[in-house]
């Protein structure tokens, strides 16, 4: 794994920033509080990880940055949209020109090439197709898949596949990329590669990163580190801090 | 959108290849039939229309009673000349010759007989036709009777020439002629695909039992002349009772007549598309239940609702435009190919012989029913596209999402159908009181909407019983298939609906045969029972046979063996009110009370109007004639007749099915001395108590076959000739039928397949806690089959009471025939039989790959 760069103080700007935002689903007896009072700024460029036990809150607030939904209260800005106020179609083009969107599994499209589940984003988006072979050439090129083009996901191993959709959220240039658990269904050695990549990634390009992961090794790759417990934020921990705390034990283990 | 179109939805639409082959299948099976339908509509309105201008030739007006059926005195022909505004009149007399060959066996041929004035030198100039053989052999035709000219393509099919010897079927039994003359296949010896053949007008009019009458005049008028005023001042010099009007009013008469069919057929067509949208919906929304995962992700990727919403839409337009073209490329030889039996059924129905020589195609029209299958196909899938456009991609993330809407609660849903049930039954109700066809349609339609919409509430209310039946039948696996079935009552909601659909639809048509079969049954065993019905073979293009002269009756009276001869002649071309009526006319025997089955008369009293209508005073009113005229025993009928208008006394209301319209049955006397007729078309022959009828029968063959073409049968082949008849008649209706079960039997195989296909995680699970194959299979089984019957129970019901509606009150409207209900008990149970087996085959094949499936594999699924 490469070594972390500390880049949060340089970068001051925020990309994303959440402010006292809560985020409550269902009514009555069965409501769920999935995020309360939430507030934190991503500066361009960062690189943050999320973590915490089990419905903490992490994937929704992917969810809300991504403008997948929008939050019961508070405000969501990304890239200076408000996702409280955007439409359907703001958000979705915010998914097509902003936001690259990693899950932890592939979600390749089964019928398409890995070309074509690349260049799919800027399908949507209308973009000429010379533009899009060029741009998902490149990108897959990144991932280190180039000669994987042609291939459809079926004949694609797990870490392979999670190039190609790490190629798919680059390919449109992002500003942001979000990445749940991204490693969560591959082994180690793996999941490691499919890391360094997005650190490398954040470093050469500057896109700003916000990862939801369980492991504290992968997070140690981050600049900050959220934890949130309940929906809550429970510490914010600069890496450097954290490095002291509870990763490098987690991660010599 | 193009780019989408090709990366998504041909990726998907390969990979669902079952399921876009149905909704291409559904949308071609409903514009093949609109398109078959409206071409062979729209072939015999152009075939009409070329046949009367044929006939018609330069003809201005033509004088006739009502559409021509039957003749009027000849002298009036003078008082249509009498004019300044008239150039010329020409009577003409019309029937039907049969043709016979050699050993005077029945060629098929059926000769359209023109009696024209020979004397008049243009008399065939007129009609834009003339002799292509030597006028000299022709004038032989003024010296003898006997002479015909026939058209060139009868000639030379049947390699004949001036002076051969032919031999006809006639009202006057088998008659020789010799042919005088050729035509040239121009003008009005082209009419009728040329069968056609010319005589001196008194030679037809003896042949044709007409002497003293003709059945049109066909004015030329002079030069400078309105129509319209001629036509008034023509008819101010003839009996009221006459219409004079032009070519194109006589086409708008035939195409009023034959409207009806035509609606009822456009109707079956559109209730073949709408089962086409029921088809495609479901198709759809199944399809869009495996699609979710995909959708989910476009979203992810940034795809707006609007965009896969417009993408949906696009892929439906490809779909229905495939489907749309297979279907007009099936429409038109199928056309083609139905012409010959929708004309059949026509001219059953209506008693006309309706012509059909080509097939009229308009490229227009056939483009607007292609864009019309199109947006049809669209408007179907457009439901499914819209919920799968605002699918929740979260939901997907966390692990699946039910794009089947969730159902109103039942109580609305109830509320919902008693309201479509009340707005349809007014809408019956308004059908009944204004004899709207439209308000039927209407109130039909909401009908079985209010199927569909109960359907849910059925199911739900049904959930504990059956719950409780299956877990006590079928154990755990009973238990599982009941949680299954009920846990989403819309889904089987719609599922039993379309089962039920099915069956109603079968059920209506099934029953409508029935009831007209049973109806005519009783028609034929009650008043006009008789041991033998003799009658001409041939027919003027309906089921009342070619008429014959009334002396056959005096020569049969005369056999050995035969007690007594009545006699029936049906007109069922008359007018009454603007209306196309039948008047019927029986002689004495059959208005005898004792012979009429209780009840029959609905208003009257058989012996009370004996006496009447012997006398020729009274008239008996078909039903459907009573209720459309408001005319009810007591009142006075005005009818048209050559001779001027006839008043009749109302003496009863029976049930009569000679027309569609309505008929009036009165005494043979007052047709002699109104309509001059003394034709009949049948003859019931009474057997001597002591005569077997089989034995007489040979007789009467024996004694008048040599001079007569006659049909002799006894009470159980007339039976068999009607219903053969009626089955005829209905033979459109039973294919359209039969497509439409077939396309809805695949959508509803599918439906209950893909419900087994969407829980195989659920399966997996079942099996991971214990649950064995066969459980699992029995499970299955039992789940397609509990659909399956609570589709046909529903069926049933809705059918038994939407056949009864359709017969009792949309169908008298629709055909104008009033025939008694029968439900169709056997064709139902038929159909339920398929249903039940299509839904447990449906089991098997689900259960079969349910079973198949690896263990974690299904797990994993999803």
């Amino acid at each position: 794994m490469k070594k972390k760069t500390l880049q949060s103080d340089r970068l001051a700007t925020p990309v994303i920033e959440l402010r006292d935002v809560s985020k409550v689903y269902g009514a009555g007896e069965t409501v769920v509080h999935a995020v309360r009072d939430l507030s934190f700024a991503v500066p361009a460029g960062g690189f943050w990880a999320l973590m915490g036990p089990s419905g903490s809150g992490k994937s929704t607030v992917l969810h809300l940055v991504a403008g997948l939904t929008p939050p019961t209260s508070g405000h969501v800005h990304v890239d200076g949209l408000d996702i409280g106020e955007a439409t359907d179609d703001e958000t979705a083009a915010l998914r097509c020109r902003t936001v690259g969107y990693v899950l932890q599994q592939s979600n390749l499209l089964p019928f398409l090439s890995a070309e074509a589940n690349v260049g799919m984003p800027l399908t949507l988006d209308g973009t000429r197709s010379s533009v899009i072979r060029e741009r998902v050439a490149a990108a897959l090129e990144v991932v280190g898949m180039g000669h994987r083009a042609r291939h459809t996901p079926s004949q694609l191993s797990g870490g392979e596949q999670q190039r190609v959709a790490l190629a798919r959220a680059l390919v449109i240039k992002p500003a942001i990329v979000l990445a749940d658990e991204p490693t969560g269904s591959l082994d180690r050695a793996t999941g490691n590669a499919i890391m360094d990549l997005i650190q490398q990634i954040n470093e050469d390009t500057g896109v700003t990163v916000l990862v939801v992961t369980h492991d504290p090794l992968l997070a140690a790759c981050a600049h900050r580190v959220l934890h949130l417990i309940d929906g809550r934020l429970d510490q914010s921990i600069d890496i450097g801090e954290a490095s002291r705390a509870a990763v490098q034990p987690h991660a010599a283990a | 959108m193009l780019s989408l179109l090709r990366q998504i939805s041909l990726g998907q639409l390969s990979a669902l290849r079952g399921r876009a082959l149905l909704v291409i299948g559904g949308v071609a099976v409903g514009t093949t039939l609109i398109v078959a339908v409206d071409l062979v509509n729209r072939s015999v309105l152009d075939g009409f229309e070329t046949r009367m201008r044929e006939i018609a030739g330069p003809a201005d007006l033509t004088v006739q009673l009502g559409i021509g059926e039957i003749g009027f005195p000849e002298e009036l022909a003078e008082a249509v000349t009498d004019g300044d505004e008239v150039a010329a009149a020409v009577p003409m007399v019309r029937g039907t010759l049969e043709f016979l060959a050699a050993g005077e066996s029945a060629s098929g041929l059926i000769l359209h007989l023109f009696g024209v004035d020979l004397v008049a030198e243009q008399a065939l100039a007129r009609y834009g036709t003339r002799l292509v053989t030597e006028r000299r052999e022709a004038s032989e035709a003024l010296i003898d009777i006997r002479s015909i000219f026939l058209s060139a393509r009868v000639a030379a099919d049947h390699a004949l020439s001036v002076g051969d010897e032919i031999r006809v079927s006639s009202a006057r039994g088998i008659v020789a002629l010799t042919v005088r003359g050729l035509l040239e296949p121009q003008g009005f010896a082209r009419a009728y695909g040329g069968d056609v053949a010319v005589m001196a007008i008194a030679a037809a009019q003896w042949l044709l039992d007409k002497e003293g009458r003709v059945d049109q005049i066909d004015v030329l008028l002079a030069d400078d002349v309105d129509p319209a005023v001629a036509a008034a001042r023509i008819s101010g010099r003839l009996p009221e009772t006459l219409r004079v009007s032009s070519p194109e009013i006589h086409l708008a008469d035939y195409a009023s007549v034959v409207s009806s069919f035509q609606a009822m057929l456009s109707a079956l067509s559109l209730l073949c598309l709408v089962t086409g949208i029921y088809v495609i919906y479901n198709t759809t929304t199944t399809a869009a239940i495996q699609r979710t995962p995909t959708i989910a992700e476009l979203r992810l990727l940034g795809a707006s609702r609007g965009m896969l919403y417009r993408l949906m839409l696009a892929e439906s337009f490809v779909l229905g435009a495939l489907g749309s073209l297979l279907g007009a490329a099936v429409g038109v030889p199928l056309a083609r190919l139905l012409a010959g039996t929708i004309t059949g059924s026509m001219g059953v129905i209506f008693q006309l012989r309706f012509p059909f020589e080509h097939l009229a195609v308009d490229g227009a029209r056939l483009a607007g029913l292609i864009l019309a299958g199109v947006a049809t196909a669209v408007f179907a899938s457009a439901f499914a596209a819209r919920r799968m456009s605002a699918l929740d991609p979260l939901a997907q993330l966390r692990g699946g999402v039910d794009v089947v809407p969730s159902a109103p609660s039942s109580r609305r849903l109830v509320l919902w159908w008693a309201g479509l049930l009340a707005v349809s039954i007014v809408a019956f109700v308004l059908e009944d009181l204004y004899h709207s066809i439209a308000w039927g349609n209407f109130g039909s339609t909401l009908w079985n909407a209010s199927v569909i919409v109960i359907a849910t509430p059925t199911v739900a209310a049904l959930a504990s019983p059956v719950t409780r039946a299956l877990s006590r039948f079928g154990g755990a696996a009973g238990r599982v298939a009941a949680a299954s079935v009920f846990r989403a009552p819309a889904r089987t909601g719609v599922t039993t609906a379309a089962i039920a659909l099915i069956l109603t639809i079968a059920t209506i048509l099934s029953s409508l045969v029935l009831s007209c079969r049973e109806s005519l049954r009783s028609y034929f065993e009650g008043v006009l029972r008789a041991d033998l019905t003799v009658s001409a073979v041939t027919t003027e293009g309906g089921w009342l046979e070619t008429p014959l002269s009334r002396s056959v009756a005096t020569e049969l009276e005369a056999i050995e063996g035969v007690a007594a001869v009545e006699t029936a002649r049906g007109l069922s071309g008359q007018v009454y009110r603007n209306t196309r009526i039948g008047v019927l006319a029986l002689s004495d025997g059959l208005f005898d009370a004792r012979r009429v089955p209780d009840g029959w008369h609905r208003q009257g009293d058989p012996f009370e109007a004996q006496d009447a209508l012997v006398g020729g005073r009274g008239t008996l009113l078909s039903e459907s004639l009573s209720d459309r005229f408001d005319l009810n025993l007591g009142d006075v009928i005005e009818l048209d007749s050559p001779r001027g208008v006839v008043d009749l006394d109302v003496v009863g209301v029976v049930p009569d099915y000679l027309s569609d319209r309505g008929s009036v049955i009165l005494h043979r006397d007052v047709l002699s001395q109104w309509w001059s007729d003394e034709s009949v078309n049948r003859l019931l022959v009474s057997v001597a108590p002591s005569a077997d009828p089989a034995v007489v029968r040979g007789r009467i063959l024996r004694e008048l076959g040599p001079r007569y073409r006659l049909k002799v049968l006894e009470l159980r082949d007339l039976l068999a000739y009607h219903t053969g008849l009626i089955d005829e008649a209905f033979a459109v209706m039973n294919s359209v039928q039969l497509l439409i079960v077939i396309v809805a039997i695949a959508g509803i195989l599918d439906l209950l397949v893909s419900r087994i296909v969407e829980r195989r995680r659920e399966l997996g699970v079942w099996r991971l806690i214990g649950a064995n194959r066969r459980m699992l299979r029995s499970s299955v089984v039992f789940e397609a089959t509990t659909i399956g019957v609570i589709g046909v129970v529903l069926g049933l019901f809705t059918g038994l009471v939407t056949a009864w509606l359709w017969v009792r009150v949309h169908f008298r409207e629709l055909l104008g025939y009033y025939v008694d209900f029968h439900f169709a008990g056997g064709a139902a149970a038929w159909y339920a039989l398929l249903v039940l087996v299509m839904s447990l085959l449906a089991g098997h094949l689900a259960a079969s790959g349910a079973v198949r499936q690896q263990l974690l594999e299904a797990i994993r699924d999803e």
